[in-house]
């Protein structure tokens, strides 16, 4: 009696269909995680294949010209790009020592019943969609900004000889500064929430072997906390930046939508997703959307830049956790 | 005096070897129901078994003791193949069932499975009630009436001993059971598929002394219709439940034979050394 | 020395009041921003919101047609969304577990994960809009998929990484096929884990406004056509939002209060199953 051909002694049915069946399955379960590579793949060459006409008229010089201009069709990414970095970086600089911030908050001083709730809330508005962020910017925050911020700003930072002209001009409300304003908003619950995470990662014996070496809360922190998760830390803050540059509409309706590269962080401006969120449908000519399209791409090869390298240094942390 | 001692000595040894070629013949007479050939096993780079040899007598239970990390659970995972599931796990040589050698390439893993069943160490009983915990196996494997099966899974609870503390929850949850009761459960569940053999990995380990006692007279009970093999790091459980006891070492099967002689007398002090706690 | 310690210890007042106000600027914020939503959102949230449909300029009307497209958007995203990520992340945890290509994949996905959604709405452009000629529906669902997949790749294989080694052994070892103890082990004890992912994605996407702005596009008026431009609540809160008109913008605002209610209900929910299983 062989094992490989008949049934065994008690009659066995033929394996339940057994191996066909799992063959099947495992090649199904196969296909199904073979799309996510194939999601990555097309919209690499989609992007590519779109953004092509525009790449080979414009050719580099896409990437450093500032005109954009549906008129002439003379169109370069140079200002999409500028708001891009611009309100990224306005949006981290406020949001990571903030968010950082929060985190040691709730995982040290705050009351101990309060560190759950408030840390649930935090979580929770990571979530919230970032259109509910651009139309409170819109509505209230603009308004605020240009009625009392901005003035502010122009008669005191306004004035400083050095520094004077990046905050030079008219109040607008909208613009650069108060779309990073939202940006840093919106990341910050994300920041705080990961941060949180991942000192809750930190085994308690060495909380504790240097609280017994007589340092205190802060120095516990700043010496020995955040040093010890610092790749994990970096990689979460990544991943906001990954989100802050791709973000669309917190800031589309705030940015004012203007393709030039102001000196003063108050002057409206653009972004890439702006851009692409208030124009992709208005675009006619075929140079127009195409030169939509890479800016899109121009988007996704910096996003994946940086989510990869994000990803790789949580998963350094991971690596670290797991020994 | 000393004189005395050397004929004593003498007569002893000779009564011991007659005693192991007695033994011997016996085992002979015994048929094997699994008999390992020179099998060796890699995780990866390490040689977890290096050439075993040895034969599971049909219808006795036989202990696999040793230190930890000597092979013996390795073993144990080769005789259903369970070690497939992972990469890099290979083994080599012959493992006869019935004539075929079950580390050929195109066995049926699944008929292999039912033929070779587990008890783990800690209990696993599947998130789905008592019934279906038993019936699972059935429902994919055979093609039985619904009588049948219940026949069937009654008789395997009546087995394992576990039918009178169940008879009445048979649809509730199987995770709501005790440590105790979740093991004589995975026990029954292995019975309704009607194995040749049973292998069970340390099975009382996470067990307190009064489930451990249920669970080794069920085993006691079982070994009238199946061939068992126990792995066990516990002395006088080997020595409770096992006709034979096979001692491993580092991966090589140092010793063999009939429980009462291993724990007794053993021939090689690394066995003696272990089944006395010097070691391990 | 005394000076030195004192100076410490104002450092350390001084930093932790610092993130106490961190934490207490942060908070107030996102309370002004809820609170301003409830209150602009309350004022025009009434049943008409459901009944009627989005109004000319200075006209009554509700949502219900951008509710419904969205709705359709959302369910039809879901029913494409949740099997390819549930079968993705079973490959990843189960079959694939050890391949080079699962860490490729499992990267991927982690990267998509956080992708900006406009990408995917230009994908989703070229890929349907473009090839089939006009706006739709479908287009809209496909984007909004594409994002669902991620989430639920992510959460599957994570929850089933959960489930221990031994369980998967042990529906191996009654000689049950590897799928049969996915489909009936494995999954059901994972179950609340996979529907944690469900609401998760859920309310991920039931905001997610760029990815169809140009897929489905948009539609005044009540429609079930998926393969027509559609209506749906996050691109009407969009386009009313920056109208001029009065009654537009309050319907925006009504729009946008029902949007955050449902996502933070779902996450809400999520976040109980989750505690529920932590606790048991």
């Amino acid at each position: 009696m062989s094992l490989a051909i008949e049934g065994n002694r008690h009659g066995r049915a033929s394996g339940s269909g057994g191996i066909d069946a799992d063959r099947i399955f495992h090649g199904v379960t196969f296909g199904a995680a073979a799309i996510v590579l194939a999601v990555l793949i097309g919209v690499f060459i989609s992007l590519l294949v779109g953004a092509w006409p525009a790449l080979r008229t414009f050719g580099l010089g896409f990437f450093v010209t500032e005109s954009w201009n549906p008129v002439t069709e003379k169109f370069g990414a140079l200002a999409p790009l500028y708001g891009t970095l611009v309100t990224s970086l306005i949006a981290m600089l406020i949001a990571v020592p903030v968010g950082l911030g929060i985190a040691i908050f709730l995982t040290e001083t705050c009351p101990r019943p309060l560190r759950r709730p408030i840390g649930i809330a935090i979580e929770l508005l990571a979530g919230i969609p970032s259109i509910i962020y651009g139309i409170w910017g819109l509505f209230v925050f603009a308004p605020f900004m240009q009625t009392v911020v901005q003035p502010a700003i122009i008669s005191t930072l306004g004035a400083i000889p050095g520094i004077g002209f990046l905050f030079f001009g008219p109040p607008y409300g909208i613009g650069l500064l108060t779309s990073g304003l939202i940006l840093a908003m919106m990341i910050v619950p994300f920041i705080a929430s990961t941060a949180r995470e991942v000192f809750l990662t930190v085994p308690s014996v060495l909380r504790e072997a240097a609280f017994g070496m007589g340092m205190t809360r802060w120095e516990v922190n700043r010496s020995i906390i955040i040093p010890y998760v610092r790749s994990a830390l970096v990689g979460g803050t990544m991943l906001a930046l990954g989100r802050a540059l791709g973000e669309t509409m917190a800031v589309t309706f705030v940015i004012g939508n203007a393709h030039r590269i102001p000196s003063s962080i108050l002057s409206p401006g653009t972004t890439i997703s702006a851009a692409i969120a208030n124009e992709f449908t208005e675009a006619t000519a075929g140079i127009y959307t195409s030169s939509l399209i890479a800016l899109g791409f121009v988007l996704f090869v910096i996003t994946f830049a940086v989510l990869s390298a994000a990803q790789l240094m949580l998963r350094q942390m991971k690596k670290k956790a797991g020994e | 005096m000393s004189d005395l001692l050397t004929t004593e000595l003498a007569k002893h040894q000779a009564y011991e070897a007659e005693k192991a070629a007695h033994e011997k013949a016996s085992m002979e007479a015994v048929r094997a129901r699994i008999d390992v050939r020179d099998l060796d096993f890699h995780y990866g780079q390490f040689h977890a078994l290096k050439k075993v040899s040895i034969a599971f007598p049909e219808k006795k239970v036989t202990a696999i003791i040793g230190p930890s990390g000597c092979g013996k659970s390795t073993l144990l995972r080769v005789l259903n193949r369970i070690y497939d599931l992972y990469p890099g796990h290979r083994a080599s040589g012959q493992v006869m069932l019935d004539g075929d050698n079950i580390l050929d390439r195109n066995i049926d893993l699944n008929r292999l499975r039912a033929r070779v069943g587990m008890v783990f160490q800690k209990p696993t009983p599947f998130p789905m009630s008592i019934y279906d915990n038993v019936a699972f196996a059935l429902r994919m494997n055979t093609r039985m009436s619904r009588a049948e099966i219940d026949e069937t899974v009654k008789s395997s609870l009546k087995k394992a001993a576990i039918w009178n503390e169940v008879k009445d929850k048979l649809h509730t949850s199987g995770l709501a059971l005790s440590g105790g009761q979740q093991q004589r459960l995975c026990i029954a569940r292995t019975i309704a598929t009607r194995p040749e053999v049973i292998l069970f990995d340390e099975p009382a380990s996470a067990l307190d002394p009064i489930s451990t006692g249920q669970v080794e007279e069920t085993i006691t009970e079982l070994k009238k219709d199946f061939t068992i093999v126990i792995v066990t790091h516990n002395m006088q459980q080997a020595q409770r439940i096992s006709d034979r006891t096979a001692f491993m070492y580092l991966g090589e099967l140092a010793e063999y034979g009939e429980t009462k002689q291993i724990f007794e007398n053993p021939k090689q002090q690394r066995t003696r050394d272990y089944v006395v706690g010097r070691f391990g | 020395m005394e000076s030195k310690l004192a100076r410490r210890k104002l450092v350390n007042t001084v930093m932790m009041s610092l993130t106490t106000m961190a934490a207490a600027l942060g908070l107030l914020v996102l309370a002004i921003i809820l609170g301003y939503l409830f209150i602009r959102g309350i004022s025009s949230f009434d049943l008409s919101l459901f009944t009627q449909d989005t109004p000319g300029p200075q006209e009554p009307g509700g949502l219900r047609n951008a509710i419904v497209g969205s709705l359709m958007m959302t369910a039809l995203a879901m029913a494409i969304g949740l099997p390819v990520g549930v079968l993705a992340g079973t490959y990843l945890a189960e079959y694939g577990r050890f391949s080079k290509l699962s860490s490729i994949i499992r990267f991927i996905n982690d990267v998509l994960l956080s992708a900006p959604s406009i990408i995917v709405g230009l994908f989703v452009y070229q890929l349907l809009v473009v090839t089939l000629g006009h706006f739709s529906g479908y287009a809209g669902t496909v984007a909004l998929s594409i994002l669902v997949v991620p989430i639920i790749v992510r959460t599957t294989e994570d929850v089933l990484r959960l489930v221990p080694d031994q369980l998967r052994e042990a529906g191996l070892a009654v000689g049950v096929s590897r799928w049969m103890v996915i489909r009936k082990v494995i999954y059901s004890s994972a179950r609340a884990g996979i529907i944690t992912g469900i609401l998760l994605s859920l309310a991920r996407i039931s905001g997610e406004t760029a990815p169809l702005l140009f897929t489905s596009l948009s539609n005044n008026f009540f429609s079930w056509n998926l393969n027509a431009p559609l209506a749906s609540l996050p691109i009407t809160i969009f386009q009313f939002a920056l109208s001029p008109y009065d009654n537009w913008q309050a319907l925006a605002w009504a729009g946008a209060l029902l949007i955050t209610i449902a996502v933070l209900s779902l996450s809400i929910l999520a976040r109980l199953l989750t505690t529920k299983k932590e606790r048991a």
